[in-house]
């Protein structure tokens, strides 16, 4: 099977590069971006099997947010809810929370797995002082941002 | 109109009256019939719920009707009509139709129905002048509305306000006024008394259903109760919240179950059956109405309690139920209301009585903000909450109530200072996908085991207490048997509490171990062998055909018995997997008796200890261990993979690529491309997932 392998390998260099070399098979240097962006004219892509990827790319769309959260003063008792942002006319459901932690002076600092670059969250601070109102703060994605944050202060 | 029908019914008279009665009713009804009040109004009473309409305020008559019953032979109400001071009928026009009857004792009678088992109308009240009386109904009969006493009131002297005929004897019952139930041989005149069943009062209307099982209405409060005769200790439970009256007799066709099949109009809870939850159980339940009162934006019914009940939307629990602590609710009443709610806080699976939380609560309509003390005995854990709005300020645990509307809430009790984290949500999921012909390709339908997936960490500071795994597996396409698991990366196996696994696959608690044994890592086969968990008419699992069939839920619970400092515990999506099952073929380099030792984990995620590596680089794989790389062909291909959203994975032998075509820029251009590819399937040729 590791014949086939080389010789589908080969076959594919041959349809990309124009040009034969079976001792370029067991290489990991394929340029998956360079073949994207300037494809020989006979790269057609059909199926799955005829694409390439980088190897380090797992294809994954999950990344951190780092979750930083400290009220000045707080001196009661507080609850964070960090959620999802609800659809336009729906209310808020505490049910569909990336974070649900009391809250206190030290603040919490954490690291937030998000899955897709479309979430918006909402972040709720809720008292217990009998007040009816929640603090809110809101997040989307910054595609400019090398690092995602989310600062409530 | 009344009184245009008095001056017919003078010049006919009652024999000609007969001949205009009213049509019968067209079915045997679940619903009873009331009669109320000194000029007589009809009311449809369901003993459900204990709501009660007017059927109309305009029987014809100006007087009571009482002695009410309903005839399964002819499907006409009858009783004692004291206008005419006879034997009245009445039919699906509502109106009095006085019957003219022979060797009418005189008087007027409170006390009657008819009989099951035959056509006979009985009617009873005490005293020596008076006592238990028969009319045979049958018209074909020589003694059609002859009346004979069957034996004297002070041979048969009970102090009772109406009887009920059970469907399957000619033993009628009822209830005095001391509680006593008696049944009464109506072909002997003679009475037992068969206990008390501990309810005092005058009990007006009495009524069967189809099971034999008997129910009284007490005058007084509207409080109607169901009573098991054959039970030795026979005892009254209160089972609806029904109308009060001065003047109350009841009639219902006893051979008509207690809710019809097609019956929407009960709102029942969805919390286990040991809570109260089907009419069997005398559970939580309300005659609902849409325009009227309830809690959240919604309410609707089914004549049987359904699994999970979509209309629970009234109640948010805003903070964390912390033992010990306040914790804050946020109820949505649609207008002004009363609101109870009980909390199993010990776990015995029942609300005890001294686990009512909020009594008769006001609701303005809109939000309602309302702190609730959790007792600091509460036990940690995941539990059920109960809470039930009603027009009336009282309302019990279970049984019936004529408005409102009941929800049922799973809720968990935390440590305090506990916090809870969920990838990618605590009520969002990830898919993950597999192709299981590795080492070798597959053909990239990404359908062999399909699952959605998240994840949930509790922590107490800055201690792993707890992880939560659940999801729904939604495909399996495959010929071999797979099994998914779950590999906790760092976290050893001994820091798990095993004895507190609590492991569920599609709603049935698993009695084999999560946490395989053997392992230095904790690993949970979550999914012991996705082959098996399934039927279907189909070959495959919602791959080729049979898409309608229900995806399989999964659960596991894992507490740790040495908690785990978050910097260093496995998180996120941690490391989902499929596994070869013992004892089964998967390919050529797969021994059947050490299956397990195959894996297929996500691209770059290395396997577990279990794993055989002499696997990688065979075929088609291109793993390289010093690299970090695994599961990988050389031209970087997966053999599984995570979609951010519940994803609708193609059909069999459908490519991914064709299913999406966005994806191949995503794939090529590490991701800067197409970033939610997975949102844009070709509709026809993917399976869709809403689950």
């Amino acid at each position: 099977m590791k014949t086939f392998k080389c010789y589908t390998l080969v076959t594919l260099i041959s349809l990309l590069m124009g040009c034969g070399g079976g001792g370029e098979s067991e290489s990991k240097s394929v340029e998956p971006v360079a073949v994207v962006k300037d494809p020989p004219p006979n790269n057609v892509v059909e199926t799955t099997d005829d694409i390439i990827v980088d190897a380090d790319f797992n294809l994954s769309t999950k990344f951190n947010l780092q979750l930083d959260v400290k009220l000045a003063g707080l001196d009661q008792r507080a609850y964070l809810n960090v959620c999802l942002t609800p659809q336009s006319g729906e209310k808020l459901d505490y049910n569909n929370c990336l974070l649900r932690s009391p809250l206190t002076a030290s603040g919490i600092n954490e690291s937030l797995l998000i899955s897709h670059s479309e979430m918006k969250l909402v972040a709720q601070i809720w008292f217990y002082d009998g007040s009816t109102v929640p603090i809110q703060y809101e997040w989307q994605y910054e595609s400019n941002l090398d690092e995602q944050k989310f600062m409530i202060r | 109109m009344k009184r245009y029908q008095i001056l017919i019914s003078l010049y006919l008279g009652f024999a000609s009256l007969n001949a205009q009665a009213g049509d019968p009713f067209s079915t045997c009804p679940s619903k009873a019939f009331l009669v109320q009040d000194t000029t007589a109004r009809l009311y449809g009473v369901n003993l459900v719920s204990g709501n009660a309409p007017e059927l109309t305020s305009d029987m014809g008559t100006s007087s009571k009707v009482n002695g009410f019953g309903f005839s399964v032979h002819d499907q006409y109400l009858y009783g004692w009509g004291y206008e005419a001071g006879t034997l009245v009928r009445i039919g699906s026009d509502y109106q009095v139709e006085p019957l003219s009857i022979t060797n009418s004792p005189g008087g007027n009678f409170f006390v009657g129905d008819v009989s099951v088992q035959e056509n006979a109308y009985y009617f009873y009240k005490k005293g020596a002048s008076t006592g238990l009386y028969r009319i045979p109904l049958d018209a074909a009969s020589a003694e059609y509305l002859a009346v004979n006493q069957v034996i004297d009131g002070s041979s048969l002297n009970l102090t009772i306000f109406d009887l009920a005929f059970h469907p399957d004897t000619n033993m009628a019952y009822s209830v005095d006024r001391n509680g006593n139930l008696h049944q009464i041989n109506v072909a002997t005149g003679t009475s037992t008394s068969l206990g008390n069943v501990g309810q005092s009062g005058t009990f007006g209307a009495v009524y069967f259903d189809v099971e034999g099982t008997f129910y009284i209405s007490r005058n007084s409060d509207g409080h109607i109760f169901r009573i098991n005769v054959s039970d030795p200790s026979p005892s009254a439970e209160l089972f609806a919240f029904g109308p009060n009256s001065g003047n109350n007799d009841g009639a219902r066709c006893a051979t008509a179950p207690l809710i019809d099949e097609d019956d929407t109009s009960i709102d029942f809870g969805d919390a286990p059956s040991s809570y109260g939850l089907t009419l069997a159980d005398n559970g939580a339940r309300h005659e609902f109405d849409a325009s009227g009162l309830y809690l959240g934006s919604l309410v609707n019914g089914e004549s049987t309690p359904k699994a999970v009940d979509d209309s629970d939307d009234g109640v948010q629990f805003v903070t964390g139920l912390e033992a010990g602590l306040d914790t804050l609710i946020l109820v949505t009443s649609s207008t002004s209301g009363y609101l109870n709610a009980w909390f199993d806080w010990n776990q015995n699976n029942i609300f005890d009585e001294n686990e009512q939380v909020i009594t008769s609560k006001n609701l303005v309509s809109g939000e309602n903000h309302i702190l609730l003390e959790v007792p600091s005995s509460a036990q940690v854990g995941n539990t059920w909450a109960r809470f039930r709005v009603t027009e009336d300020a009282v309302v019990t645990v279970n049984g019936g109530a004529a408005n409102g509307e009941v929800e049922d809430y799973e809720v968990n009790i935390s440590d305090p200072g506990m916090s809870t984290t969920s990838y990618p949500g605590g009520g969002s999921w990830v898919t993950l996908a597999y192709e299981d012909l590795w080492p070798e390709k597959g053909d990239y339908d990404f359908n062999d085991v399909v699952v959605n997936y998240r994840t949930t960490i509790n922590k107490v500071g800055s201690n792993v207490i707890r992880y939560v795994i659940e999801g729904h597996l939604n495909a399996v396409g495959a010929g071999y048997h797979n099994g998914f698991a779950v590999r906790f990366k760092n976290l050893p196996s001994g820091y798990v509490n095993s004895n507190l696994i609590r492991h569920e696959i599609g709603g049935a608690l698993q009695s084999s171990v999560a946490l395989e044994p053997g392992r230095s890592e904790a690993i949970l086969v979550v999914i012991p062998d996705t082959k098996t968990v399934y039927s279907s008419a189909c070959a495959y699992f919602r791959t080729n055909g049979c898409e309608s069939d229900s995806t399989i839920s999964f659960k596991i619970t894992l507490p740790l018995s040495t908690s785990i400092d978050a910097s260093i515990a496995p998180s996120g999506l941690l490391d989902p997997f499929i596994f070869a099952v013992n004892g089964f073929a998967h390919g050529d380099y797969v021994n059947v008796n050490s299956a397990r030792s195959w894996e297929v984990h996500l691209k770059n995620q290395e396997p577990t200890e279990a794993f055989d590596l002499s696997l990688l680089q065979k075929e088609d794989d291109d793993s390289d261990s010093a690299l970090g790389r695994y599961f990988l062909t050389e031209t970087g291909l997966p053999f599984g993979m995570e979609m951010g959203v519940n994803w609708s994975h193609p059909k069999e032998h459908v490519d991914l690529n064709s299913a999406y075509p966005l994806f191949r820029d995503f794939a090529e251009t590490l991701g800067s491309a197409n970033p939610t590819w997975f949102n844009s399937p070709q509709n026809s040729i993917v399976i869709t997932n809403s689950n």
